[in-house]
């Protein structure tokens, strides 16, 4: 498709700014910031409209949220990556429902520490190499990866009772 | 290897990707020992089943559009006003003009929208002036940092507004068109006039085309004819009927900046309020008359014009500028 008319805009709306919203609110995990940043970016778009490649406008738009999600989080305060001492929380969820779980692991990942929640976020829904990721947010591989899996470990202790009756059923 | 480098490809196995070599080493890991496979299952289970991550929020599309859309548009009028043609990014304007920065109508396929009872929410920042077009046809022109909210009710088209606003009002007279301002209520039969509110203190309604009537606080109406003006000072509740003397006075909306014979220091005076700038006259002990029409003018334009007709100099500083007249002639 191509952006000429506020009308384009809006088609292009309608289609990309959910979703461009969820990923910026996982991002920020914080929903206003996250539509501010969305349509920031979009107001940026249409002003490049005459520049941009017809076929990779969606794509792109995704990759300039996330861009600018990553810049934000930049600028709110330095990178530091807390230390842990490997005490993980322990509860017993066997009575909860689906939606419940879903609720829950929302709850999960929120509470994780900041850093490490944007790397897990970036790595699992933005799907950026460690690499990428540590270039962006100017910290090493190996403490990507360590942050990754600390995310995973804290919410495999939240689905432990579950898991069990979710995966053997 | 020891577990944690084997959790690390498991990691790295769902993050990224694995050599054919660490998918070997991996996979027999997991086929040695029980413990091993549940554990690289309780793992991919984990990152699976976050899926749904913040998906359920609630979005109002249509409150973001029109965010959007008003943003857009507002480029379009701040090219008519000096200087700042700069957006500031919607996340570093304070929260009180977030806050009130609802509904601007751009397009007209917004005013499909509209059932009766909505309220319609306008605003404008410094410099900035914003064309509105009403789903009645009216067209108003909202002078910068006002605020203006319309909503059809009880067969009334109401109008709030704090600011200063021209009104372009179409003409029905089954409905009337009624603007309050600062406790003031301001009712209009098909009419072209100017609401200025920007004072709490003193509401001036300048009318140019058709009639109104005005009330203030003590809701006594007098009715207003072309060519005139009212000033309503609310602290004496007292109304005063005069002639609109000054053309100039809405210079704001039409553009337009006319002198004839006028005073030197009332020239400077529209100036000052014109360009949102600070100028100190020095006439000297002379008498100054001047006379020119602009157009959209920029302030160095009238300057300009000043150099040729006086013999003059001029001081600049940031934020006043001091002009001395040697002589007028």
């Amino acid at each position: 498709m191509k952006i000429e008319t506020q009308k384009d805009l809006r088609n292009f709306f309608n289609s990309n700014y959910r979703n461009a919203v969820i990923s910026a609110h996982r991002i920020l995990n914080d929903k206003s910031e996250a539509e501010d940043a969305v349509q920031d970016t979009l107001i940026k778009l249409w002003e490049n409209r005459t520049q941009l490649k017809e076929d990779t406008i969606g794509a792109y738009f995704a990759t300039m949220v996330r861009n600018r999600c990553i810049d934000i989080l930049r600028k709110k305060k330095p990178i530091i990556i807390e230390i842990d001492d490997g005490q993980l929380p322990t509860e017993d969820h066997s009575q909860m429902e689906h939606e419940e779980l879903k609720a829950k692991i929302n709850a999960t990942i929120d509470s994780l520490p900041d850093r490490c929640r944007e790397v897990f976020v970036l790595s699992r829904f933005e799907k950026l190499s460690h690499k990428e990721i540590s270039e962006s947010m100017g910290i090493s591989t190996k403490t990507v990866e360590n942050q990754i899996t600390k995310a995973l470990k804290v919410i495999s202790s939240t689905l432990i009772s579950i898991l069990f009756l979710l995966f053997f059923n | 290897m020891n577990q944690d480098q084997y959790i690390s490809l498991i990691i790295k196995q769902l993050s990224e990707s694995l050599s054919a070599e660490e998918e070997k080493q991996l996979s027999e890991w997991v086929s040695t020992d029980i413990a091993n496979s549940k554990l690289k299952d309780k793992l991919v289970a984990s990152w699976d089943k976050t899926d749904h991550y913040k998906e359920d929020i609630f979005i109002d599309e249509e409150d973001a559009w029109s965010n959007i859309s008003a943003e857009l548009n507002s480029d379009a009028s701040k090219a008519t006003s000096p200087a700042n043609t700069k957006i500031i990014p919607f996340w570093k304007r304070p929260l009180s003009i977030a806050a009130s920065f609802l509904v601007l109508i751009a397009c007209s396929w917004f005013l499909l929208s509209y059932s009766n009872g909505q309220t319609v929410n306008y605003s404008t920042n410094t410099k900035e002036t914003l064309d509105i077009t009403l789903p009645d046809g009216s067209l108003i022109n909202l002078n910068e940092n006002s605020q203006l909210a319309y909503v059809e009710e009880d067969g009334k088209r109401n109008v709030n507004l704090r600011g200063e606003a021209f009104f372009d009002v179409s003409h029905d007279a089954a409905s009337p068109f009624v603007v309050k301002s600062n406790n003031t209520s301001t009712t209009v039969l098909g009419t072209q006039f100017n609401i200025n509110g920007t004072s709490t203190s003193v509401t001036e309604v300048s009318l140019f085309e058709g009639k109104v009537s005005f009330s203030g606080a003590d809701e006594e109406s007098t009715i207003l004819l072309p060519g005139n003006m009212i000033r309503y000072a609310r602290t004496q509740n007292k109304t005063e009927l005069i002639p609109i003397k000054d053309e100039n006075s809405i210079a704001w909306k039409t553009k337009e900046l006319k002198f004839k014979d006028d005073k030197l220091e009332e020239v400077v005076k529209t100036l000052e309020t014109y360009f949102d700038k600070k100028i100190e006259l020095k006439l000297n002990g002379n008498t100054c008359a001047f006379t020119s029409n602009f157009k959209d003018p920029e302030y160095n334009e009238v300057i300009e014009v000043f150099n040729f007709t006086y013999d003059m100099s001029i001081e600049s500083s940031n934020n006043s500028d001091i002009i001395n007249i040697k002589d007028c002639k």
